[in-house]
């Protein structure tokens, strides 16, 4: 009996590790799995505001990703508007104190003005 | 020659409203001499106090004048140019205005007529009068190089006028908040200028 000890221990002992290893992988696969999720969190579609304030959007520039949205708000006393030379968006007329959002839905460099005040120019880059 | 008759009136109009402001509302001692073609301005020596009543009273004048010249230039120009630049002389102004009227009635200041603002006014009444007799790019020289005059002096003055003479902080932050619209407008104009000077007529 005490012969077979060893040997039945080792016998044991390889299913367990098996069933171990399996338990890593799967551990390591729901790891990756959560890391996936956490990066999809972090990428959740953001509200980005520009200031049209003294006859200029603020930032002159601005990066954004797919999906997120951009809220132009107007605080001169003029009106406004945010119009892409390229027509992929246009306001009308934003006066003062209002606002206009949009949807980045589609990649790309986008260069915009106020045809109102055609020496007003900024871009939008969606990435 | 038309044109540069409206050019004199524009300019003459201009002098006599800081000449008003030096001597009717004794805003500063200010000399201005013309040199060929040029007008120069030396800096002032005094500066007296204009009221708030009257900062407002003059605010109103300068936008009444540039909406109604802007409302002429609407339904006189063909030149789909300076239709935009009259469209926009108009709802901004009208605008500016809005911001201006509705800020002294909340500050229970009444706007005092005053000889600027009464000369601005008047100026406005005769280049208006001197625009309706002409057409085409006659018209629309003269209505845009009376815009750039117009700009430049309304600038200064805000400068060198009302900003440093108003009392009230909220009417000196409307001025202060203004200003970029109309060196926008001076720069669109003179850009219309250059345009409208390179087109064959």
């Amino acid at each position: 009996m005490t012969g077979k000890g060893p040997l039945m221990s080792k016998n044991h002992s390889h299913p367990f590790k098996a069933f171990a290893r399996v338990l890593l992988t799967f551990g390591m696969a729901l790891f990756v799995l959560a890391g996936a999720l956490d990066l999809q969190v972090v990428a959740k579609p953001r509200t980005h505001t520009v200031a049209i304030r003294g006859m200029n959007y603020l930032p002159p520039t601005l990066i954004v990703n797919v999906g997120d949205t951009v809220v132009w708000k107007n605080e001169d006393m003029v009106p406004h508007t945010v119009t892409d030379r390229g027509k992929s968006f246009e306001s009308g007329s934003i006066v003062s104190g209002a606002s206009w959002s949009y949807v980045a839905n589609k990649k790309g460099t986008y260069t915009y003005y106020c045809t109102f005040h055609p020496n007003m120019n900024s871009k939008l880059i969606v990435r | 020659m038309k044109n540069l008759n409206i050019r004199l009136i524009s300019i003459t109009a201009a002098l006599a409203v800081v000449t008003a402001m030096s001597v009717g509302a004794a805003a500063f001692t200010t000399t201005y001499e013309r040199v060929s073609n040029h007008v120069v301005a030396s800096p002032p020596a005094t500066i007296a106090a204009v009221t708030d009543a009257q900062i407002a009273a003059i605010v109103v004048a300068a936008n009444a004048v540039d909406i109604k010249t802007g409302e002429l230039a609407q339904s006189k120009t063909k030149n789909p140019k300076v239709k935009e630049f009259a469209d926009t002389m108009v709802r901004d102004h009208t605008a500016v205005n809005k911001a201006a009227v509705d800020l002294v009635t909340k500050l229970g200041v009444t706007p005092e007529e005053n000889d600027t603002s009464r000369s601005l006014t008047s100026n406005g009444d005769q280049t208006r009068e001197q625009l309706r007799g002409l057409s085409g790019k006659e018209f629309d020289t003269a209505y845009i190089d009376n815009e750039v005059t117009y700009h430049e002096l309304v600038i200064k003055a805000i400068d060198d006028t009302l900003i440093p003479n108003a009392q009230n902080a909220e009417l000196k932050a409307l001025l202060i908040k203004v200003r970029p619209s109309f060196v926008t407008h001076l720069q669109h104009a003179e850009r219309l200028k250059a345009s409208l000077a390179g087109k064959k007529s």
